[in-house]
């Protein structure tokens, strides 16, 4: 995984390589946290474009990252994932949780809309 | 079509792809869509990860995978000898998880039904959980 920051948007954007299981989970949900603290962010942005297989565990890290940017009074943005996640999201009820988009600029786009 | 196939191996995280890669690759002879080898690489994710956090509770045990295919169905019996399940049923109400401090979403017995055709648990507290999951594949042919 990579992480940036948007500055402007107060947005961490990690971009997430290969299959999200439980053994995966761990890392990814550490380094948001970690990066989040850091930065100041209140905004993530997941780009799932390079996520080839996801199951429950990922759906946990998401529920639980949720929680921690509502509570700064930001938002989740995932983008450019598969068929197979979007089921899955859909399934867990976290495609109304947070905004699914297929481009990152859509995204935040959607997300500024919910502010005005 | 007539075939098994049978495994084991720690439970340890690593595993986890390890398992649904090997149970994906068995079904390939039924030409499954892509669509279907996914719901049965998530399913037996679901199951061996259960066994790995909930049934050894992340400390040492063995999981055993068992598949079994005749004519269009495929069978996986994913076996672990940990701490069993108390309440079978409650377990698998949707969104009912026993860790909810780790980020369990309790989804897991769930995806399992929604994403295979047959789902049976058999599972006594002390005496570890077995996971007996079917699938037709459709043999688009
Ligand atoms: N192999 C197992 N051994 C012991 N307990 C299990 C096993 N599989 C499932 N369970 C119990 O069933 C519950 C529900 O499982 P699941 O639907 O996968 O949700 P989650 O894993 O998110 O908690 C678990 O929290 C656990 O208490
Ligand atoms: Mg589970």
């Amino acid at each position: 995984m990579e992480t940036m920051l948007i500055a402007k948007h107060r947005m961490i954007v990690m971009k997430i390589y290969g299959e999200i299981d439980h053994h995966a989970a761990g890392g990814i949900r550490k380094e948001l946290e970690k990066e989040i603290k850091r930065t100041g962010a209140i905004n993530i942005a997941l780009d799932f474009g390079n996520v080839t297989f996801m199951d429950s565990a990922g759906i946990g890290v998401i529920i639980g990252r949720y929680k921690t940017v509502r509570s700064l009074g930001g938002n989740i943005i995932i983008y450019d994932a598969s068929d197979q996640v979007i089921r899955l999201l859909e399934m867990a009820g976290i495609s109304e949780l947070v905004i699914i988009s297929n481009t990152l600029q859509n995204g935040i786009r959607k997300m500024n809309s919910f502010k005005i | 079509m007539d075939n098994s196939m049978k495994f084991e191996f720690p439970a340890k995280s690593e595993n986890e792809r390890f398992a649904r890669t090997v149970c994906a690759a068995f079904v390939v002879q039924l030409d499954p869509t892509l669509e279907e080898l996914d719901e049965i690489k998530t399913a037996i994710s679901e199951a061996v990860t259960n066994s790995i956090i909930h049934g050894y509770e992340n400390s040492e045990g063995i999981i055993e995978i068992s598949g079994q295919i005749k004519d269009n169905i495929v069978k996986y019996i994913i076996k672990d000898k940990g701490c069993g399940i108390d309440n079978v049923e409650k377990a698998m109400e949707p969104l009912y998880t026993g860790k909810p401090e780790s980020e369990r979403s309790g989804m897991g017995f769930s995806i399992m039904e929604a994403f295979m055709d047959g789902l049976e648990v058999e599972s006594a507290k002390g005496k570890g959980t077995t996971v007996i999951m079917t699938k037709r594949i459709s043999n688009n042919e």
